[in-house]
C-alpha cells in the first residue's frame, strides 16, 4: 500500500471530479455553504448528487472558514432526487403526477 | 465603523459585476465588489451555459455579442482554458417556413457586420448531428463563434483574477441603502459602509429595487428559466442546439430553458419540465433512453425590449446601471466597455444604443 504523495490531487467530489484544493480555494473565495462550494466549483452537481462529497465538503467548511457544522444547510434536493427516465417524465400524464405530488404536500402541512 | 474605501463600488458579484470588475482592476482602478450572496446565487449561476450570438435582435447588439465572444477566447488563452469555453458552432433549428424566411432575410445584413451565420439544409442537419429528428424542421442556422462555457469557472477565474489585481469581493453582504446626494457614493449593508466616487450597480434582478430610491425606474423584470440535465452520456451532440439541446464536455446534457413570467419564485414546475421532456424527445428521439439527474431553475433578468441596460443615470454621471439577459454571452463586452466609459469618462459608441431612458423600455410586455 502507498500513501499519496503531496502532490497527488485528492478527489472530494469524484462525479465531478473536484479536488480538496479546489474546495480549499473556494472557501478561501468567501464561500460558506455546501450550495456555494457548489456552484463555485460543480461539486455535488454529479451522479450522486453530493450524498458522497456533501459531508466532507461540510467537514472542510467547519475547519477551515470555522462555520459551526449545526449551520452547514444540506444542499437544496433538486427533483427528481432519484435518476428518472426521460421518456417516464415526458410521457406521464402532467394531471396525474401533480395530483399526487398535491396530495402528498397537504397531508404532511396538514396539522390534524 | 471605518467605511470601506475604493475608486468604484459594484453592487453585484454575477457575471456582469464581476466582468466590469475585473476589466475596471485590469486598468488598476481599485474595486469592491458587494455581493448579497455568492458569486453565481442568481441567474450567472441558473442558466444553459450557452454562449449564442442571437440572430433576431438588432445588428448593434449581434455585433456586440461577437465582440464578447473575441473576449471570452481571449480570456480562454490568458487563463490555459480555464474558463471551458468550447467554441464548438450552434444549430438554430428552423420548424417552419417563417422562421427559415427571417433567418434567410437576414444573413445578408449578418454577413455585412461580421457574423458568420450560414443557412443549411434539413439534410445537412443531419449529417452534422445525426440524432437530430430533421423530420421536424425546414433547415437551420449554423453560428460557428457560438459554443458553450463552464459559467461557475468562468465566475471563479473573473473572481480571483479580480483579487489577484488588488481590488476586493464583499460576500454575504446584501445592500440596505444606496446614498449619492454628495459628491460621491455611500453604499450601506447590514453592518459595513463603503465610500467610492463611482457606483455600478449590476445586481440583475434586484436592480430595479436598488435604484428606484434614487428616483429611476429600470425597466427589468425576472423571467423563470427552467432546465433539465441528464446524466452523462457518451457524445449525442457536437454543436449546441438551439432551442434546448446543450451536451457538456462532461457528458450530460442541459435541456430547456423554459421562459416564464413567475415572479420571484424560484421553483421548477412539473408541467414546464414534462413541456421540456417532451420537446427534447421530439428533437432527439436517442434521449428516450437517457435519465434525469436533476432540474433547477433561475430567475432571469429581461429588460422590457429585451437589450442590455447599459447607462448612468441622467443628472448623475458617477452612478452606472448594468443589466442584460442572456448576459453570459455579452458578459465580456459588457465589462470592458463599462470599464472603459468609467476610466475614461465618456461613453464609448458602441454603448448608445442600451440607455435607461430608450422608448422601447417604456411598455412592460406580456407572454
Amino acid at each position: 500500500m502507498s500513501r499519496a504523495g503531496s502532490h497527488d490531487p485528492i478527489f472530494v467530489c469524484r462525479c465531478e471530479e473536484v479536488t480538496q484544493e479546489e474546495i480549499l480555494e473556494a472557501i478561501r473565495l468567501g464561500c460558506r455553504s455546501l450550495d456555494e462550494v457548489k456552484r463555485m466549483t460543480r461539486a455535488g452537481m454529479g451522479r450522486c448528487q453530493g450524498r458522497c462529497c456533501g459531508p466532507i465538503i461540510a467537514n472542510l467548511l467547519c475547519k477551515e472558514a470555522g462555520v459551526s457544522a449545526a449551520d452547514v444547510q444540506p444542499l437544496t434536493a433538486q427533483f427528481p432526487i432519484d435518476l428518472v427516465g426521460l421518456a417516464s417524465l415526458a410521457d406521464e400524464q402532467a394531471g396525474a403526477l401533480e395530483e399526487s405530488a398535491g396530495t402528498s404536500e397537504e397531508s404532511s402541512d396538514d396539522p390534524a | 465603523m471605518i467605511p470601506h474605501s475604493h475608486d468604484v463600488l459594484v453592487v453585484g458579484g454575477g457575471i456582469v459585476g464581476a466582468s466590469i470588475a475585473y476589466y475596471l482592476s485590469r486598468r488598476g482602478i481599485d474595486v469592491g465588489v458587494i455581493e448579497r450572496s455568492h458569486p453565481g446565487g442568481g441567474a450567472s449561476g441558473a442558466n444553459a451555459a450557452i454562449i449564442g450570438t442571437s440572430l433576431s435582435s438588432p445588428l448593434h447588439y449581434a455585433r456586440f455579442e461577437q465582440r464578447s465572444i473575441r473576449l471570452f477566447l481571449q480570456l480562454s488563452d490568458e487563463t490555459g482554458r480555464a474558463i471551458r469555453f468550447q467554441p464548438c458552432g450552434r444549430l438554430s433549428l428552423l420548424q417552419d417556413a417563417r422562421a427559415l424566411k427571417r433567418v434567410e432575410g437576414n444573413i445578408h445584413r449578418n454577413h455585412e457586420a461580421g457574423i458568420p451565420v450560414e443557412l443549411i439544409r434539413p439534410e445537412d442537419v443531419g449529417r452534422l448531428e445525426p440524432e437530430i429528428a430533421t423530420t421536424r424542421i425546414v433547415g437551420a442556422a449554423l453560428c460557428p463563434t457560438d459554443g458553450q462555457i463552464d459559467p461557475f469557472a468562468t465566475l471563479r477565474i473573473l473572481v480571483s483574477r479580480t483579487l489577484a489585481q488588488g481590488s476586493t469581493y464583499y460576500f454575504h453582504s446584501p445592500v440596505r441603502h444606496i446614498d449619492c446626494s454628495g459628491s460621491g457614493v455611500r453604499v450601506a449593508t447590514e453592518g459595513d459602509v463603503y465610500h467610492a466616487s463611482t457606483l455600478v450597480v449590476a445586481a440583475g434582478i434586484q436592480t430595479p429595487e436598488l435604484i428606484a430610491p434614487l428616483g429611476w425606474n429600470v425597466a427589468v423584470r425576472p423571467v423563470r428559466g427552467q432546465i433539465l440535465v441528464t446524466e452523462a452520456l457518451p457524445t449525442l451532440f457536437r454543436h449546441v442546439i438551439s432551442p434546448g439541446i446543450t451536451q457538456c464536455p462532461e457528458g450530460n446534457v442541459l435541456l430547456g430553458v423554459s421562459t416564464e413570467e413567475a415572479g420571484f419564485d424560484r421553483r421548477t414546475t412539473l408541467p414546464a419540465l414534462q413541456a421540456i421532456a417532451k420537446e427534447a424527445l421530439a428533437k432527439a428521439p436517442i434521449l428516450r433512453s437517457a435519465r434525469l439527474l436533476r432540474t433547477f431553475a433561475g430567475l432571469r433578468p429581461m429588460p422590457f425590449d429585451g437589450l442590455p441596460i447599459l447607462d448612468s443615470l441622467p443628472g448623475r454621471e458617477n452612478v452606472f446601471v448594468a443589466v442584460a439577459h442572456n448576459a453570459v454571452t455579452s458578459s465580456q463586452a459588457i465589462g470592458s466597455s463599462m470599464a472603459e466609459w468609467i476610466a475614461e469618462s465618456r461613453r464609448p459608441e458602441e454603448l448608445v444604443q442600451y440607455r435607461l431612458t430608450r422608448p422601447s423600455l417604456a411598455e412592460r410586455p406580456t407572454y
